[in-house]
């Protein structure tokens, strides 16, 4: 004859496991990165050549988000998916910003 | 043996449930469309739907909008509303301000949509630019077309700003963009290309039908051609004596400080130029790497795709602040006395203009402003 969990037990067991999970999956957002050590416009200058050799890709610069946040928007002639799948999400430890620029044309007439 | 009930089942199923909700509640990386984070320019898509009125999501915020905007425009310092998308790419109503305001001015949520301020600077009825294009009485202000007297090639003439005044060497030169005054390189369809001592007009070929002869003689060009080797898109033309008023003045902004800053992000800036007139923006960006493609001559080939660093970014949507033909425009502060130069302007798009940082300018040319 088997032994089991009476029902309170069993609810007791339930409970537990998803405050446990809960925890788990709410950790990562109560961590925020720290500021790169690094200055955005030396990542630029380093991590630059690479990113413009993307085709598509116009151009990238140092900004700030509404938030205040240092980031690095990446210029694109286009909003393809083919191009912007292959942006990365950092550089530097900088969140990466798409800004669709279109192409950067001298502005004589 | 142990018997599953219908009854564990169901609770069973529930915690399950419960759990992935919880979960993709609490994950940092919320789902977006477009990955990595998109900027908000509001022409991009948003799940694959194209942002316009004739979408029902949009539309309803514009009904949030539309019952909001008395009790915001009441908050001093508003000077309109709009509906767009905040940083993360979610519709929101835009707020648009005279300048930032602080924490708590503005409420963050209306009826649980974000609220995204937007610093665009006191709004005003445009400059028409007329009077950047018509021929002057002499001396000149800067901020006017001109360009270079030969510029007409391939059945195009063309031409931009002449933006304002520097000193080199106890003379005056008249400062646009390389490719504005000395980018003719190549005999191609006029036979001619750029020469130190060549006349720079006013207004450029383009306001005057192409027709040299009624425009008139400011400046000759100095021969000093920037591009492809430096990081700059700068001419400088020598002014011819009595052409060019002395101060520097440039229409509709004035004369300017001597003295030059350099750029910062959020800084209101201002600029006097051919195309768009006197118009104004902010400093979105700095520290840019951006490339840029270079014709031959007036409607030539290609010549050569140059690759600035260290830039600076404008916020430039709708052409609103830099269009064709505003090119060699000088970017100052804008405040309304002596404003400092910042950059020369050269590049852009219909949602980003660029400009060359002013120290970089002057220290190539050896030149400084002419100002207070």
């Amino acid at each position: 004859m088997g032994r089991s969990l009476s029902p309170g037990r069993r609810a007791a067991l339930a409970a537990l496991g998803l405050v446990m999970l809960v925890v788990a999956a709410c950790r990562g957002r109560a961590r925020s990165p720290e500021p790169p050590a690094e200055p955005a416009a030396e990542v630029i200058v380093r991590e630059g050549p690479a990113i413009m050799g993307i085709p598509g890709v116009a151009g990238l610069y140092e900004g700030r988000s509404p938030g205040g946040e240092t980031v690095i928007r990446v210029m694109l002639v286009s909003a393809a998916d083919s191009l912007v799948r292959r942006i990365p999400r950092r550089l530097g430890g900088y969140r990466v910003e798409i800004e669709v620029s279109g192409e950067i044309r001298p502005l004589d007439r | 043996m142990a018997v599953f009930f219908p009854r564990r089942a169901a609770i069973v199923a529930s915690l399950i449930v419960t759990a992935a909700l919880v979960v993709s509640g609490c994950s940092k990386d919320r789902a977006n469309p477009l990955s990595p984070t998109t900027g908000t320019d509001l022409g991009a898509t948003k799940n694959g739907i194209t942002l316009s009125l004739a979408h029902p999501a949009v539309r309803g915020v514009t009904e949030v909008q539309d019952r909001h905007t008395a009790e915001l425009m009441a908050i001093q310092g508003v000077v309109g509303t709009a509906t767009g998308l905040d940083a993360n790419g979610e519709l929101a109503v835009l707020v648009l301000t005279e300048h930032e305001l602080g924490a708590g001015r503005l409420p963050t949520t209306i009826e649980g949509l974000p609220v995204v301020q937007e610093v665009t600077g006191r709004i005003r009825a445009m400059d028409s630019g007329a009077a950047h294009k018509v021929k002057q009485t002499v001396p000149v202000q800067m901020g006017t077309s001109g360009g270079w007297r030969y510029d007409l090639a391939n059945g195009y003439c063309c031409g931009g700003t002449l933006g304002s005044l520097v000193l080199k060497g106890g003379q005056q030169y008249v400062l646009s963009n390389y490719h504005v005054l000395e980018a003719d390189i190549v005999s191609g369809g006029n036979s001619r290309v750029a020469t130190a001592g060549d006349p720079v007009v006013q207004p450029g070929l383009i306001d005057i039908s192409c027709n040299a002869a009624t425009g008139q003689n400011v400046a000759t060009l100095s021969g000093i051609k920037s591009l492809p080797s430096s990081n700059v898109d700068a001419a400088i033309a020598q002014v011819v004596s009595g052409m060019v008023r002395t101060d520097g003045s440039i229409i509709d902004v004035g004369t300017i400080s001597a003295t030059t800053q350099a750029a910062a992000i959020g800084q209101a800036v201002k600029k006097s130029g051919r195309t768009t007139g006197l118009t104004r923006s902010s400093v979105t960006g700095l520290n840019a790497t951006v490339s840029v493609a270079y014709d031959n001559e007036c409607a030539g080939g290609a010549a050569f795709t140059k690759t600035f660093t260290g830039q600076i970014v404008i916020k430039n949507r709708g052409s609103r602040f830099l269009n064709g033909g505003d090119s060699g425009s000088l970017m100052v502060q804008d405040v309304t006395t002596s404003p400092r130069a910042i950059g020369l302007l050269f590049a852009g798009s219909s949602s980003t203009a660029i400009a060359n940082p002013i120290g970089h300018v002057l220290s190539f040319l050896g030149a400084s402003m002419v100002g207070n």
